[in-house]
């Protein structure tokens, strides 16, 4: 397996080999022309990119937008044109307000299949952020209309329907960006770098790894309402599209409803399991899990707490432990055992009700480990532990720690080692401190969405392109069936072939 | 209600002209580290009301909202929700504009800006934007570019010496909101010369009170109070049966009752020199720093602003600072909605008096 990836990897830097993967070929952009973008979903998602990754990026412009809510068709609108402060003077307030009418009226709708089909011709690109299973309506209707996609985490919400997309993408020569946004993440990147490389010294072999997502709180958001306390009432063209007020109320909260989501697999999962999988470079073998809704008793039906364990077969790269005979002092290398596949375990555990760990991965090596956190304090956000303490030497004299090498080798030769040396414990390394400042300073948004214009305009597949979404979806499904049925469910390999070139889900760059 | 504390520090990363509350002012006892406004607000709610008092640090300080709803309407938990999303909020705008943590816009601004220009929020541009005219409309005397002055007179202070002309003229050439390069159509900010620094300190906490206003209104909040623990404070409607929120002032030397202002859907900022001058051969100078003249502006103690807007209010009570009370009574006439307080320094040994502009009393 190592060889193979390693071309993989290498194939990545080709852009010719990949562009055929994709029978995609791009159209002639100019070089100032802009990607032209439509947004479906305008909840807080999809707010975070336009604010982050979208608006800044000279790019893209966003030249229509579509919620089946009125409210937040109008807060997303208001993201991108924001209001008049209320000091501002009249006729510039006028102005904005003007602007904003003016795109409310001609490119905002409610219905995502009435916008592809009237902006069909001002746009080149669909950015979808809406709740998990409703993403493959529409990830096939943008694709068939001829649209590049991205999509939010997770893809999609079946195996069938996973598969289907990758066909589609095949078919129209179209991609699908997947929102894994770690894996434009510099931390993440360094830490790939490294943790692929065959003989790295800092991890040593990575046996087990284990991630987790721990939050305190019921993970619902508030229902907007009147300054009279009532709740806002659908309009027939909304009813239309969400159904009664009951459904609305499940909408805004869809992330704990299996009608949905998955839950705290398919929402935050998901990206933990992504990052493995490429760091591994494959896909588990298989999962077991097991969950439950113990602690936020109300009418939620995905869990509040789940415990997830992936096995990953992977080909041997580092040797592990080898036996040196008692008699002779020499290793005693069984080429049998040392060539067999190992596996390596990922547990994952989320939950609802203690934040205490919050978000983070851990790689744990014989070496070294990674810990790898997504937030904004930069200088926490990677580094590597050392396993071993490290030994430094001191000078006889003043018993304080010394480099100087002839002194070392005289303490080395005097038989003292023990006396005139010390074992101390390791900092961690900061990735931060290893990385180019100007690419560590852009947020994982900021990459991924430069990435995302890039590949309309210059051709190519995207590193989270519709394969990596596959590979990650598939995992959250089987671990959802997992987590219900409290049973070990394999995953067949067989899943991720196609008679036709697909991406490689892998890609580092 | 409980007694609110805020402890101010000098070593504020957010504040760009190190500006300092002098005002304090206490309901119930006064505390001697007290020394942001505080607001009075009713102890016993009339029939039908419930109030809930929320805070959340944000911004190197606490933000603390006291919102007033009506039973009938509204549950303890819409409230506690309404405000969790606003205080949501305030923490999205800080991951933006902070200029103290890697990686946000406003960072990148500052290590990028000269380089290159770059892409930002909509928010942001527009916040920008805003402080080009608040720049233009203060004659120039509130500016977000003015850091370099700030660091100067920073090190000189440590250094107990005045600053070379040398080096005035030096930080005065990368000074001025007129060499930002805003490009509204790419929402892209960049500077024009090397070694500017942009530096949101004297407006963060003002426009985050209104992007809080706005999302309270998504939730229905007709009635609250908030405070931004350090310097200003923005009302929503006002509590049943009053007229507006009231908010005392009080003076810092003798805590004497100043003024108490009554808001009402507007917001309240103060700007001024605490008791920690430095002197150099006899003559004292303040932190507040005029970027027309590069000097600590001398004359003025403190200043308050009442205005439509948290981010406005913020500016204008700098402008007032500055520009001094021909200025602000000059301002206030030719715009109805603002208001405000000055205290002139009226030199050794006399007691300072407040300049009251369209304030009632």
């Amino acid at each position: 397996m190592d060889v193979s990836r390693r071309n993989f990897i290498k194939a990545a830097g080709t852009t010719a080999s990949v562009m055929v993967a994709t029978g995609w070929s791009p159209l002639a952009y100019a070089q100032n022309e802009k990607v032209r973008l439509a947004i479906i979903g305008t909840g807080s998602q999809n707010k975070f990119h336009i604010e982050n990754g979208i608006a800044g990026n000279p790019q893209i412009q966003v030249t229509a937008m579509s919620d089946v809510l009125r409210p937040s068709l109008v807060t997303g609108l208001k993201t991108l044109i924001p209001d008049a402060t209320k000091d501002m003077p009249a006729d510039q307030a006028a102005a904005i307000k003007e602007k904003q009418n003016a795109f409310y009226k001609d490119h905002c709708y409610l219905n995502y299949r009435e916008m592809l089909d009237k902006e069909k011709d001002n746009i080149d690109a669909v950015l979808i952020a809406t709740p998990f299973k409703t993403h493959y309506d529409i990830v096939m209707d943008c694709l068939d209309a001829g649209k590049h996609v991205f999509c939010e985490k997770t893809m999609a919400d079946t195996y069938e329907r996973c598969r289907n997309i990758v066909t589609k993408c095949h078919e129209t020569g179209k991609f699908v960006q997947c929102g894994h946004q770690r894996r434009y993440s510099p931390e993440y990147i360094h830490a790939a770098k490294g943790f692929m490389d065959n003989l790295n010294p800092r991890l040593g072999r990575v046996q087990y790894i284990e991630a987790q997502w721990h939050r305190n709180g019921d993970w619902r958001r508030p229902l907007p309402k009147k300054a009279d306390g009532t709740e806002y009432q659908l309009s027939e063209a909304e009813q239309a599209l969400i159904g009664d007020q009951e459904a609305y109320r499940k909408l805004v909260n869809w992330r704990i409803y299996e009608e949905y989501s998955a839950g705290l697999i398919s929402e935050l999962a998901t990206h933990h399991i992504e990052v493995i999988n490429w760091m591994l470079g494959t896909p588990p073998r298989r999962v077991w899990a097991t969950g439950g809704t113990d602690y936020w008793k109300d009418d939620r039906d995905t869990y509040d707490n789940v415990i997830l364990v992936f096995e990953y077969d992977v080909n041997s790269r580092h040797t592990g432990f080898i036996p040196t005979s008692p008699v002779t002092g020499i290793e005693q290398i069984d080429p049998v055992k040392m060539n067999k596949p190992y596996t390596v375990r990922f547990t994952w555990t989320g939950t609802l009700q203690s934040s205490l760990k919050g978000e983070s991965i851990l790689m744990c090596g014989d070496k070294g480990s990674y810990i790898l956190r997504e937030r904004l304090d930069r200088a926490q956000r990677g580094c590597v532990f050392q396993e071993e303490p490290k030994k430094i030497w001191l000078d006889p004299e003043t018993m304080q720690p010394t480099t100087d090498e002839k002194i070392i080798s005289w303490i080395k030769s005097s038989g003292q080692s023990q006396k005139y040396s010390k074992l101390v414990d390791v900092d961690p390394v900061l990735f931060e401190n290893e990385l180019d400042p100007a690419a560590f300073d852009k947020i994982s948004d900021v990459h991924q969405f430069e990435a995302f214009a890039k590949h309309i305009k210059e051709g190519g597949v995207p590193r989270t392109n519709q394969m990596c979404g596959l590979m990650a979806s598939i995992c959250d499904i089987a671990a959802h069936e997992a987590s219900l049925s409290k049973q070990v469910v394999e995953i067949d390999p067989a899943i991720y072939k196609f008679d036709f070139e697909t991406p490689d889900p892998f890609l580092l760059v | 209600m409980g007694k609110l504390i805020r402890h101010w520090r000098w070593d504020l990363p957010l504040s760009a002209m190190a500006v300092l509350l002098l005002l304090a002012v206490g309901v119930v006892a006064f505390a001697d580290d007290s020394k942001a406004p505080e607001s009075v607000v009713p102890e016993e709610m009339p029939e039908g009301y419930f109030q809930i008092i929320t805070s959340h640090p944000a911004m190197y300080t606490q933000f603390e909202f006291t919102i007033i709803a009506e039973e009938s309407k509204f549950s303890r938990e819409d409230m506690q929700g309404a405000a969790q999303e606003a205080f949501a909020a305030i923490d999205r705008l800080e991951d933006l504009i902070s200029t103290w943590r890697r990686g946000t816009q406003a960072s990148r601004i500052n290590s990028e800006g000269a380089q290159h220009s770059v892409g930002v929020a909509p928010t942001v541009l527009n916040l920008v934007e805003s402080c080009v005219r608040y720049w233009r409309d203060t004659d120039k005397a509130f500016d977000i570019t003015v850091g370099p002055l700030v660091e100067l007179w920073r090190t000189c202070k440590m250094e107990k010496r005045l600053p070379t002309e040398e080096e005035l003229t030096a930080a005065r050439a990368v000074v001025g909101s007129d060499k930002l390069v805003v490009v509204p159509d790419d929402h892209s900010v960049g500077f024009a010369t090397l070694g500017m620094r942009l530096d949101f300190g004297g407006i963060a906490k003002g426009w985050a009170l209104d992007r809080a206003h706005q999302v309270l209104e998504e939730y229905g909040v007709s009635c609250a109070l908030l405070d931004a623990g350090t310097s200003s404070m923005l009302a929503i409607g006002a509590p049943p049966g009053k007229p507006g929120w009231t908010v005392q002032l009080r003076h810092p030397y003798n805590k004497e009752l100043l003024e108490e202002a009554i808001i009402r859907d507007e917001a309240l900022s103060t700007s001024g020199y605490a008791l920690d001058f430095f002197e150099v051969n006899g003559k004292k100078y303040g932190h507040i720093i005029d970027p027309r003249t590069g000097m600590p502006t001398q004359g003025t103690l403190y200043a308050m602003a009442i205005g439509s807007s948290g981010s406005q209010t913020e500016a204008l009570s700098k402008g007032f600072f500055i520009n001094g009370i021909d200025w602000a009574q000059r301002y206030c006439e030719q715009h109805p909605d603002t208001r405000g307080l000055i205290v002139p320094d009226p030199g050794p040994g006399e007691s300072p008096k407040p300049v009251r502009i369209n304030m009632a009393k």
